[in-house]
């Protein structure tokens, strides 16, 4: 690990004798040292161990197994199986991202004006974050049962459908009503980390604006989204890997169903893992998943870094 | 003028607020549409022509979910396990926090981008040899198997936020105590600590919550009824009793009030919480 404390002499004359400083960073370490060991223990060392895993054909019963090298990969790669889940993935990830961008801005931007009973209403917009998945995923599917299903009885009666929609069991249907739960869940997220920012941006620079006759749409341009900036870069990079990581949502929801339509690769990792067996296929399609997210990473840090020079 | 430029501004404040209002009772509705479902009999749960409010008004369901299920056991489980968890991160998220705050050491920068790193890695990727390494240690099936779990993924989250809102208390104030006498010791908890404590409290918050909803390790990590957590136990009961609207809407009515009641009154605390922590992930 790259941690290793390496004292080096102060390069400057300091005020506290050289010893003192060297028992200060020490102690620091010290202090600092029962994070390192879970992070090590418990995080470090189970992914490497995960890493290892690929390089087997385990069966996940009896945890036995042979050295098969890259096996594992080379049957993934190109398979229709991760092509699938891959696909579903991204549409998955991406149509969350869009909408929750879209509707999290705008609920933001609405809680930051002054109104009446603003702080109730703030309240009660953020609460769909916090309630269990188990939760949401229950009263969703009873909200989109085909027979007994609110949303259907609401179509049908407005006369958007003539015949009720089976939410979660067409083909069609059932990642869009997945990623309107999601959406609705995790909405809250994005404003969350807009509100208290958009609550700095100074009074002054919408009425200099105004006098200067900008339209709202020109201030929103010209003054808010700038300094959202920074922030942007955050939400989209958070919520694109929350969401391309998440099992449980569609895990409690559809189960990938109907036929695999809805099988992002969490849920194909974890069916490689307990509903096939292969520990060993399980671990280098997780690995693959790590390595994906890991280029997009470095993507991020290259564009971050540089954001962070321009606004220097 | 003026008449016209207030009169605008007051249409304008009016639009806003019944948008806004519009789109909150959007979000409320599937928790109010579950709680007026649990309030009513079988009959009316399946009616063709649903009400907004229940016709029948009944606490049947709430009774029925206390007999059949192991409700009161695996909320206890839930209970046992998000506290733990949230107490252990707050613990040591709190020891790195003061260290990466109040000291300087070689590798501080470096360890604080691995933490974040950890935000990329599948919780999936995890599960297989966190699975085989706690059955090595004899620990599957228990609540230190979720306790660690738990606060191995949160911590980073955890330390992210108490750095943030460490940085935020000045360090003159524990300098100051130093120069006057103090202990580093007694500066720490005399001083620092107090200042502390809602910060901590909000983590607390956040990692009870994260625990409290936990679907994904103890469907891996327990197999006996008796140790299971509500997600879990809800998701099984939905399986063996098939879909009984009434009773289903009345459990998860149950397992999400801890939560909002807390978050209700902790909100300003927890957005501000939240929303620091979010500024504070940047390079």
């Amino acid at each position: 690990m790259a941690l290793a404390v390496k004292l080096r002499r102060p390069g400057v004359v300091r005020f506290a004798p050289a010893d003192l400083q060297t028992r200060e960073k020490w102690l620091g370490f010290l202090i600092f040292l029962p994070v390192i060991l879970v992070f090590l223990i418990f995080f470090a060392y189970p992914l490497a161990f995960g890493v290892e895993l690929s390089f087997y054909k385990l069966d996940t019963l009896t945890l036995t197994g042979t050295f098969v090298g890259l096996d594992n990969f080379r049957r993934f790669l190109g398979s229709e199986d991760l092509r699938n889940a891959l696909g579903n993935s991204l549409y998955w990830s991406l149509a969350s991202l869009a909408l929750n961008l879209l509707i999290g801005l705008g609920v933001a931007l609405a809680l930051n004006e002054r109104f009446p009973g603003r702080n109730i209403a703030r309240g009660l917009a953020l609460s769909s974050y916090l309630i269990p998945l188990v939760v949401s995923a229950a009263i969703w599917q009873w909200m989109f049962n085909a027979q007994y299903g609110i949303i259907n009885y609401l179509l049908v009666q407005i006369g958007v459908t003539a015949t009720p929609v089976s939410w979660l069991s067409d083909p069609h249907a059932a990642m869009p009503a997945a990623i309107v739960l999601n959406v609705w869940r995790s909405f809250p997220f994005v404003v969350i980390v807009f509100l208290p920012r958009l609550q700095t941006i100074p009074e002054d620079l919408y009425s200099a604006a105004k006098v200067d006759g900008a339209s709202a749409w020109d201030r929103f341009v010209d003054v808010t989204l700038p300094h959202l900036r920074s922030l942007f870069v955050v939400v989209i990079l958070l919520r694109f890997i929350f969401d391309f990581n998440d099992f449980t949502t569609l895990a409690l929801l559809t189960g990938g169903g109907p036929v695999h339509t809805t099988e992002t690769l969490p849920l194909l990792v974890y069916r490689q893992m307990f509903g096939l067996f292969d520990t060993g296929a399980a671990a280098a399609l997780a690995v693959l998943m790590l390595l994906f997210l890991l280029s997009l990473a470095v993507i991020y840090l290259h564009f971050a870094s540089r954001g962070e020079r321009v606004a220097e | 003028m003026i008449a016209s430029y207030r009169f605008r501004e007051t249409t304008r404040t009016g639009l806003v607020m019944f948008v806004t209002w519009l789109v909150v009772l959007v979000a409320v509705f599937p928790l109010f549409w579950a709680i007026s479902t649990s309030l009513r009999d079988n009959q009316e749960v399946i009616s063709r022509t649903p009400s907004l409010l229940p016709k029948t008004f009944t606490l049947s369901n709430y009774g029925y979910m206390l007999q059949v299920s192991n409700f009161p056991r695996q909320f206890a489980n839930s209970t046992i396990v998000a506290v733990f968890s949230a107490l252990s991160v707050v613990f040591f998220g709190s020891l790195g926090a003061y260290s990466l705050t109040r000291f300087k050491f070689v590798g501080q920068a470096l360890s604080l981008r691995v933490v974040l790193l950890t935000y990329l890695f599948p919780a999936v990727l995890l599960v297989v040899p966190m699975f085989i390494i706690l059955r090595g240690m004899g620990l599957t099936d228990s609540y230190a198997a979720l306790i660690i779990v738990h606060t191995a993924t949160g911590l980073p989250l955890g330390l992210w936020l108490l750095r943030a809102y460490f940085l935020s208390i000045p360090i003159e104030l524990d300098q100051a105590a130093m120069i006057d006498g103090a202990s580093r010791l007694s500066a720490l908890v005399d001083v620092l600590l107090p200042q502390a404590i809602p910060g901590m409290i909000s983590i607390f918050m956040f990692i009870f919550v994260f625990s409290w909803g936990d679907y994904l390790w103890p469907l891996i990590l327990i197999t006996s009824k008796s140790q299971l957590t509500l997600p879990l136990g809800i998701h099984t009961y939905m399986n063996e009793q098939g879909f009984q609207w009434g009773p289903l809407m009345a459990v998860t009515v149950v397992f999400a009030l801890p939560v909002v009641v807390l978050f209700t009154v902790l909100q300003s605390r927890l957005v501000r919480g939240l929303g620091a922590g979010a500024g504070a992930i940047k390079f």
